[in-house]
């Protein structure tokens, strides 16, 4: 039961991040139809930004944790956001209209580029960071096996409630919501509604790389170590997070991003940890046969 | 007040507009008729930038907007009803009419609201009803009332009677008027129900394969043969 249960924990807090960064292929998904294959470096330079920050922060000589968290968070977001928005703006914008594999062969070329441009300005080497929280709640059962709840797995959980909150309230109740929904749903209309649809599009890219963004800060919290490759394996769970909750759906982003967390956690810990990646294909796969629209998705059903 | 002079449109490489000159004046209600594939709903997205004139200009109130971008043409007041109505279809009718009220400061959205909701009841009983569970009636009253929500200085309708229930036709034809009478508002109309359209136009224009052939008031075009021969016969 205890062994159950610490799996449960760390496969939450894993899907919380996958979701976070799924919520970026969707949502992008949603309003232009294509697949931010960059959005997985997105991710990385989230990572790479939080790490820089962190150590920046150590030289300065700021020790007290939270404080060093809240800016490293302010800084890897504003940052990060900046790149996601860049990339719309020159290797995406320019392609709107153009034929529908365009946009995709240069999301792939940004992809190599960023991930190059990391490994060459950073170096290709794994970077550590030291804890910066460390600690945790224990319960030990009868049996003798301890369950252990970190303090960055509740970090994680908590900070991804409260953005999901938010950002769920943004989406359903503010104008920013309202006219990137009707983007999704209809960009000609949108546009004759007096809504700057270039403009809801670069937003859709800021947002999706902000919560990237946290996402990287908190992975590289838990793992304490990145590179410039990490992006391509979050960037395919997450993708896989976002179809299997059905693309498009936001609140399916984070159920598929939770789903694909569990089945890790509970893959590494019941059978392999070396496969737990193949757990990650196998669903994407399986999930593509049987369920193409995703658990939450809409099948396409545009008015004539 | 909108004035199109020469204008020429493609998609690619199909010319949909060859030249085509049209004006409206304040307080009017102008008509435009013509087959399937003249260019009606082509002529109406060009007004509004997509897709944007090839060559030659438009002027709206003085200006010239042939090469503003849609968002900023759609603020200085030009509204439009599509053809195919666009319904946001996961969107609620009053998030639909909110969408409408993007060009506005939001200070009169509750007036405009009821006002709307007087000229189309049933929209009041459906407000938070998904558009895209509405019956076409209801979609047509909801587009109307949508672009109404912008406060337009000038309204564009494409077909607003396509796919209704001829009784519904009459309600639609008569919230034209209503509309164009109370407000002063001037009305660009796209119609394949072409009798009834130049029975409320003050003026019309027959196009055909991108072109202006004839143009004329709704009563001098209801009479010319030529007209009743090729739009008219049969047609209400
Ligand atoms: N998005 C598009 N891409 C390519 N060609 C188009 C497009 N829209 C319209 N056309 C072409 O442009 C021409 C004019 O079309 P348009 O829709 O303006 O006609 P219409 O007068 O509104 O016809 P209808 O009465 O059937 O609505 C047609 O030949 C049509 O095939
Ligand atoms: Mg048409």
């Amino acid at each position: 039961m205890a062994y159950f249960l610490q799996q449960l924990i760390n496969g939450v807090a894993l899907g919380m991040v996958y979701g976070l960064i799924a919520i970026g292929y969707s949502m992008v998904y949603g309003i232009i139809g294509m697949i931010n294959f960059a959005h997985g470096e997105i991710y990385m330079i989230g990572a790479f930004v939080s790490l820089i920050a962190f150590t920046l922060l150590g030289m300065l000589g700021v020790s007290w944790a939270p404080l060093a968290l809240v800016v490293v968070l302010l800084t890897a977001i504003a940052i990060t956001s900046l790149y996601g928005w860049t990339v719309e703006r020159i290797a995406y914008r320019p392609l709107r209209g153009s034929f529908r594999l365009a946009p995709l062969i240069s999301a792939i070329g940004m992809s190599i580029f960023l991930q190059t441009y990391v490994q060459i300005t950073q170096g290709a080497k794994i970077k550590t960071l030291q804890p910066v929280i460390t600690g945790g709640f224990t319960f030990t059962d009868a049996s003798g096996f301890t369950v252990t709840i970190s303090w960055i797995q509740i970090l994680i959980v908590l900070l991804t409630l409260v953005l999901m909150a938010g950002f769920t309230w943004v989406i359903a109740k503010t104008p920013l919501g309202r006219a990137q929904r009707a983007c999704q749903q209809d960009l000609k209309m949108a546009a004759l509604c007096g809504v700057d649809v270039d403009r809801t599009i670069s937003l859709t890219f800021v947002i999706g790389a902000a919560l990237a963004a946290v996402a990287g800060l908190m992975a590289t919290l838990y793992y304490g170590v990145i590179d410039f490759f990490i992006g391509f394996l979050a960037g395919v769970k997450a993708f896989t997070a976002a179809v299997l909750g059905g693309i498009g759906s936001i609140p399916g982003a984070m159920l598929g991003g939770l789903v694909l967390g569990l089945a890790e956690a509970f893959w590494s810990g019941y059978f392999s940890i070396e496969y737990k990646d193949v757990a990650a294909f196998t669903i994407l796969v399986i999930v593509l046969i049987f369920l193409p629209t995703g658990i939450l998705g809409q099948p396409e059903i545009e008015k004539v | 007040m909108l004035e199109v002079q020469d204008v020429v449109a493609r998609y690619g490489a199909i010319e949909a507009l060859r030249g085509v000159s049209i004006r409206v004046e304040r307080g009017e209600i102008v008509t435009i008729i013509g087959a399937n594939g003249a260019g009606k709903s082509t002529l109406l997205m060009t007004i509004c930038g997509d897709p944007r004139a090839a060559s030659g200009r438009i002027l709206f109130e003085g200006r010239d907007i042939t090469h503003l971008p849609t968002y900023d043409i759609v603020r200085l007041g030009i509204a439009q009803a599509p053809e195919g109505r666009r319904i946001f279809p996961r969107m609620t009718v009053l998030e639909n009419l909110m969408m409408g009220a993007v060009p506005t400061d939001g200070s009169h959205f509750e007036e405009d609201l009821e006002r709307v909701f007087a000229l189309f009841p049933r929209l009041r009983e459906r407000r938070h009803q998904r558009g895209g569970t509405l019956s076409g009636g209801e979609q047509q009253m909801l587009c109307i009332g949508r672009a109404l929500m912008a406060r337009p200085k000038l309204l564009l309708m494409d077909e607003p009677s396509l796919g209704i229930a001829p009784i519904l036709v009459r309600q639609i034809f008569e919230a034209i008027v209503a509309i164009n009478r109370e407000r002063g508002l001037p009305i660009l109309l796209v119609e394949q129900n072409a009798y009834q359209a130049l029975r409320i136009a003050h003026r019309g224009y027959v196009l055909a394969g991108g072109r202006v052939v004839k143009q004329g008031t709704g009563r001098q075009l209801l009479a010319d043969p030529e007209v009743r021969a090729a739009y008219l016969e049969g047609g209400h």
